[in-house]
């Protein structure tokens, strides 16, 4: 009986992939089998974080929408991955599967065409949760409100909100806390990425808060060790005893609370 | 084991310490080599000069004694050219006997180291003979076969030694010839002084503490010594042809001369030219050092000595006082070199704690307790003020970036926000999602589960209505979680079967 959770966020480049990559890494690390899955089918990206790349993707989520597989047969397991990228010893005791979207330019193309049903799309999350026996999956969504995002907020569990604290987010934001209060997500929090260091952190929360009458999970500096590692493995193994990675920890606790 | 290998490795020491032992090697090294250098040069110089003292106290005995000889000598020819002399000699009726001896009366108490003055005629009889109070007169005795006798009437002086046969008294015998008026020698005038003028000579210096001064004569036979046991022993075994006339000369008994064994220093004395030093052993055993000098009068020899144990002293003392004053010295450098090496040392550690406050940006940098290590003057003196002024421009600067620190504001247009969430919860999608959101969670609670979302749904919230029970481990937020993988892993997964 899986606990499914979504990360989303109002614009694209919040860093949503990263936090969905860290949390999951977070909770195959405490014993949990986790699946994630890139329903950003427009412009995906978590796949790079575990190292795979369009050579080696095999099947996709587009596979599964189009009909061609079985959503379970486009996860790929990248338990081993984490390992190998782990600055220490550290094996995770559970597992990490990942059902990516295609970066195939083509295949994209036909999405943005043809669209897709977005029923099929709660099918396979319940197929995926069943098939692979999952503890948790994890919804990778797309930026902005459309229909499966919707979708992926109403069937959610938990709900993390990405947000960056500028203007262009903030109202954005708002729309999104609200839309999703009135699917009545049973928890849902806000996660403020890519902080500029000048501000007072626990001010940054507190106002946060406030304004949109929502839990703040954690306030995330912009971080340069996280720039560095960009888009190339998962921080939480690289830096284990960076404060960043005991904010991923806060925020899986949170969401699983 | 570690520490010790720590205090073997210099690189390891404290600032002090290094400095510290290079501060004392610098002073210690040179100033031992050259108190080492100068010690050897002068305990050289010393040997050398004491030496020199020594052969200079043989030379100064030996010339006394040269002197002694010489000046009875020449009193012994005064006596022979006398008028009176010469008339007693050349014809005893017409010069009276008191005349005569009125004038060697005079010349026997001119010096108290004079026992006889006498007169010989030319067939060697004593004709007359003045001498001290408690000495017998020699009137009568013959002499002609006494060698000063012989060799005066040949015409020369002469300088004869003979030990008393009874008195075992070393007797020296002055002989001059007496011309009569047509140069014929008529007699010897002669003058005897015993060994103990000789003794007296010997004496006058005192030569250190156990030092000694005895005379040795031409054949190695010792003639005066302070130990009279030594008397008439000579060095070394003498040749055998040599032995019958020392014998005769010294009156010895037993008709030999016992031999003291001293072959080194024989080696060195006899046959000597000049004073010189030497070194032998004594007849105690111990090694003598010392220095000797030939008479010029007689061929004797004055050896002066002393114990090597007492010649040495001052050498010692100079060497116990150039170490004392190595040890004073590095004493004295030790305490400067530790209190220079403090000086540099204390406000290099107080500035290793004022870097590390700083770099815990804790309370406990403190800028005055900082200034009272740093010296007045000097390199470390400005390192620790610019070390200050540094640490009080950085915290200057901190407490400037805080004050910048910004706020952040939120502004939310309501009216829009209102407008773009209508625009999304008035469609039909969206009634319809929620529609079914509400019907699943509704069905849920109603236990029914015939749609694969509720079906989805009513999973997880059975597993939340078990974790809402178990509120235990607080403290851990993953336990709920493990211990729900747990129980959906032991559960049976109810399928939904209508769809």
């Amino acid at each position: 009986m899986a606990h499914i959770i979504s990360v989303h966020s109002f614009r694209g480049g919040t860093g949503k992939s990263n936090t969905t990559a860290n949390v999951s890494t977070v909770l195959a690390a405490e014993g949990l089998k986790v699946g994630m899955v890139d329903t950003d089918i427009q412009s995906p990206g978590i796949h790079v974080l575990f190292g795979i790349s369009e050579d080696t993707m095999g099947a996709t989520l587009n596979d599964y929408l189009w009909g061609k597989c079985d959503i379970a047969d486009a996860a790929h397991d990248v338990t081993a991955f984490i390992n190998e990228s782990s600055a220490g010893p550290t094996v995770p005791p559970g597992q990490l599967l990942l059902v990516p979207s295609s970066v195939k330019a083509g295949e994209i193309a036909r999405v943005l065409r043809e669209g897709y049903d977005v029923g099929l799309l709660n099918d396979g999350f319940h197929s995926l949760i069943e098939a692979l026996d999952l503890d948790v999956l994890m919804i990778d969504t797309h930026p902005g409100l459309n229909e499966e995002t919707l979708l992926s907020i109403a069937i959610s569990d938990a709900l993390a909100i990405i947000m960056r604290p500028d203007q262009q987010d903030i109202q954005g934001t708002s729309v999104t806390v609200e839309v999703a209060r009135k699917l009545d997500v049973p928890r849902m929090m806000l996660v403020v990425n890519k902080t500029p260091t000048v501000y007072d952190f626990n001010q940054v929360k507190a106002t946060v808060e406030d304004k949109y009458a929502c839990e703040v999970a954690a306030v995330l500096p912009h971080s340069d060790e996280m720039m560095m590692l960009a888009s190339s493995g998962v921080f939480v193994f690289r830096y284990p005893d960076n404060t960043m990675t005991e904010k991923y920890r806060q925020i899986a606790a949170r969401l699983m609370a | 084991m570690k520490q010790l290998q720590q205090v073997l490795y210099p690189p390891a020491w404290s600032v002090t310490v290094r400095l510290s032992v290079a501060l004392l090697l610098a002073a210690l090294v040179p100033m031992s080599l050259i108190a080492y250098y100068n010690n050897q040069v002068s305990l050289h110089s010393l040997e050398g000069t004491e030496f020199e003292t020594k052969a200079l106290l043989a030379s100064s005995i030996a010339s006394r004694l040269d002197q002694l000889l010489s000046d009875t000598q020449h009193v012994a020819k005064q006596v022979s050219g006398e008028p009176a002399v010469i008339g007693f000699l050349d014809n005893p009726t017409a010069v009276p006997y008191e005349a005569a001896a009125l004038t060697l009366d005079n010349v026997l108490f001119s010096n108290p180291n004079y026992e006889y003055v006498y007169l010989m005629d030319r067939t060697g009889d004593a004709v007359m003979s003045r001498q001290l109070e408690h000495l017998s007169s020699i009137e009568g005795l013959h002499l002609k076969d006494r060698k000063y006798f012989q060799q005066a009437m040949a015409g020369g002086q002469y300088i004869d030694v003979l030990v008393g046969r009874t008195s075992r008294q070393l007797g020296l015998y002055f002989s001059s010839p007496v011309y009569g008026p047509d140069g014929d020698s008529i007699g010897v005038a002669a003058i005897k002084i015993g060994g103990a003028a000789v003794e007296e000579v010997m004496k006058t210096l005192q030569i250190g503490e156990q030092g000694i001064a005895f005379l040795i004569d031409q054949d190695g036979v010792i003639v005066s010594h302070p130990n009279p046991e030594l008397y008439y022993h000579s060095l070394v075994s003498l040749p055998p042809k040599k032995v019958p006339t020392v014998v005769q000369r010294l009156t010895l008994s037993g008709g030999r001369v016992e031999s003291l064994g001293m072959a080194d220093l024989a080696a060195d004395v006899l046959q000597a030219t000049h004073a010189d030093h030497t070194s032998y052993i004594n007849t105690d055993g111990t090694r003598h050092i010392g220095g000797f000098a030939p008479l010029s009068q007689l061929h004797w020899t004055v050896v002066v000595s002393e114990p090597q144990a007492e010649f040495a002293e001052p050498l010692n003392n100079l060497a116990r006082q150039s170490g004392l004053s190595v040890v004073i010295v590095g004493v004295v450098v030790a305490v400067i070199a530790l209190s220079l090496a403090q000086s540099i040392a204390r406000p290099v550690r107080a500035l290793t704690h004022a870097a590390q406050a700083l770099e815990r940006d804790d309370d406990s940098f403190d800028a005055v307790g900082l200034e009272a290590h740093a010296p007045k003057h000097g390199d470390i003196g400005q390192l620790v003020r610019v070390f200050i002024r540094m640490a009080q421009e950085v915290k200057a600067r901190e407490e400037r970036l805080k004050q910048q620190v910004m706020e952040l504001r939120i502004e939310i247009d309501e009216v829009q926000k209102e407008r773009e969430v209508a625009r999304i919860v008035d469609t039909e999608y969206f009634r319809d999602l929620k529609a079914k959101a509400v019907d699943a969670r509704r069905r849920r609670d109603a236990g029914n589960t015939d749609s694969i979302f509720d079906a989805l749904k009513s999973k997880v919230r059975d597993d939340a209505a078990d974790e809402n029970t178990d509120d235990s481990a607080e403290d851990d937020p993953f336990f709920d979680l493990r211990t729900r993988a747990e129980n959906i892993r032991r559960r049976q997964i109810p399928q939904p079967d209508d769809d």
